[in-house]
């Protein structure tokens, strides 16, 4: 910890990005509360989702045929790919290698956009199959799985900003804050799906 | 005191002759208004009353024990770092205890270098140690990886009433996995944790809650 803090305060003067320990701490409780309110607007999308999936077995089961499991499993797949691109981005930043955070960010991005892509392609085929957003169990189903979809578009954008300052030479191993507080929310989205995987597609 | 009285009370920087204020009248401080109700009356008897209750052995026991007691609460209390509010208290305390329960294993041996363990290629897998670009961040991914496959196999094995728990099951190890090592949650301050423990028990509990209570009426 004193060792962090002198080398923080050691940091030349004209690198005004660069955080200070007390910065570095309030960023991330900030953003910690942050997903503590998204833990409980996921909490009621998932509850609701449960509470039909109780009473109303049956229809779910019709419509995890319909699914199959291998589209959505290969897009599991991505974004967890996903995170892990993101900490070696964060990897690289940390080892002073702003060119390396670019490119695994890129990837981070990009496995983002596929994912968003790929679940457009599954909800065109449920939307063939009759199930649309106006069905009892169409609407349990799109919401939470669509309000995860935009948090990952948003996390795409979000992306893009990193790696537009990132091309800049922002950040550094003094200074990789903001995609530290970039990779918390790409985490959790992930986390989220991690759930939503389990809870929609395999239970 | 008869005798100062009857000298001039002299000022003793200039030397000068100090008069008496012209409206103040001798002894006027030490004279009490008359009181005008019998509650003024009754407070005045009141607080002669609380002056010589104070002087009594009982109360001067308990002023004793009271400042016993406050002096013995302040040696309880850790000193406060100057310039440290204690919103960042529970942080900081966070990280010093993080860092010697990382001490105590004989690892990193400051916040800078639990953070470092990430930064190695090298890293200790269930009792082995093992080197592949990217360190305990690509284990931790391989583990995702075959965790959500045993997951996809399971699912598609005939229901049985097992396979929702520990279907469950294994999507909480991943979860943790991400949360405690890409989100750093196992090196960072434990406020952290809390912060996401306690809304995560509140939705879990009103989930559990909604499943419980029958969709329409009994």
């Amino acid at each position: 910890m004193s060792e962090m803090s002198l080398e923080r305060t050691a940091a030349p003067a004209d690198h005004h990005d660069v955080p200070t320990p007390a910065q570095i701490s309030n960023a991330k409780l900030a953003t910690w509360l942050y997903l503590a309110s998204e833990v409980i607007i996921f909490g009621t999308l998932i509850a609701v989702y449960l509470v039909f999936r109780t009473n109303y077995p049956e229809v779910v089961q019709h419509v995890q045929d319909e699914l199959g499991i291998l589209l959505v499993s290969f897009n599991t797949f991505m974004l967890l790919a996903s995170s892990w691109a993101m900490v070696m981005g964060l990897r690289e930043a940390q080892k002073d290698n702003p060119q390396g955070l670019v490119r695994w960010i890129g990837l981070t991005a990009l496995l983002g956009t596929a994912f968003v892509a790929l679940q457009g392609v599954e909800y065109t085929e449920l939307a063939h199959a009759g199930i649309s957003i106006d069905t009892e169990y169409g609407m349990r189903f799109y919401a939470p799985t669509a309000f995860h979809g935009v948090h990952v578009i948003v996390g795409v954008l979000w992306a893009l900003r990193i790696i537009a300052r990132g091309r800049q030479g922002i950040y550094n191993a003094r200074n990789y804050l903001a995609v530290e507080i970039f990779g918390l929310y790409w985490h959790f989205v992930d986390v989220v799906w991690i759930f939503l995987f389990t809870i929609i597609y395999l239970i | 005191m008869a005798d100062e009285e009857k000298k001039p009370l002299t000022d003793k920087a200039t030397g000068d002759e100090v008069r008496p204020t012209p409206e103040y009248t001798e002894g006027e401080s030490e004279r009490l208004p008359e009181p005008e109700s019998d509650i003024e009356e009754a407070v005045d008897k009141a607080l002669e009353a609380s002056e010589k209750a104070a002087d009594t052995p009982v109360v001067k026991a308990w002023d004793d024990t009271v400042k016993a007691v406050q002096a013995a609460v302040e040696t309880l209390e850790p000193e406060h770092d100057e310039g440290i509010t204690d919103f960042r208290r529970p942080m900081l305390e966070g990280a010093a205890a993080a860092q010697a329960h990382q001490m105590h294993a004989g690892a990193a041996h400051d916040h800078n270098d639990l953070h470092a363990a990430f930064l190695s290629d090298t890293t200790t897998v269930l009792g082995r140690t093992v080197t592949v670009p990217g360190g305990i961040y690509t284990v931790v991914f391989g583990f995702l990886a075959v965790a959500t496959l045993v997951e996809v196999l399971i699912g598609s094995l005939p229901s049985g009433i097992l396979l929702i728990p520990l279907l469950l099951a294994i999507a909480v190890v991943k979860a943790g996995l991400v949360v405690a090592y890409y989100m750093h949650l196992r090196v960072d301050p434990r406020l952290f944790l809390y912060v996401l423990i306690v809304p995560l028990a509140m939705a879990l509990l009103a989930t559990l809650y909604l499943i419980a209570v029958p969709p329409t009426g009994y």
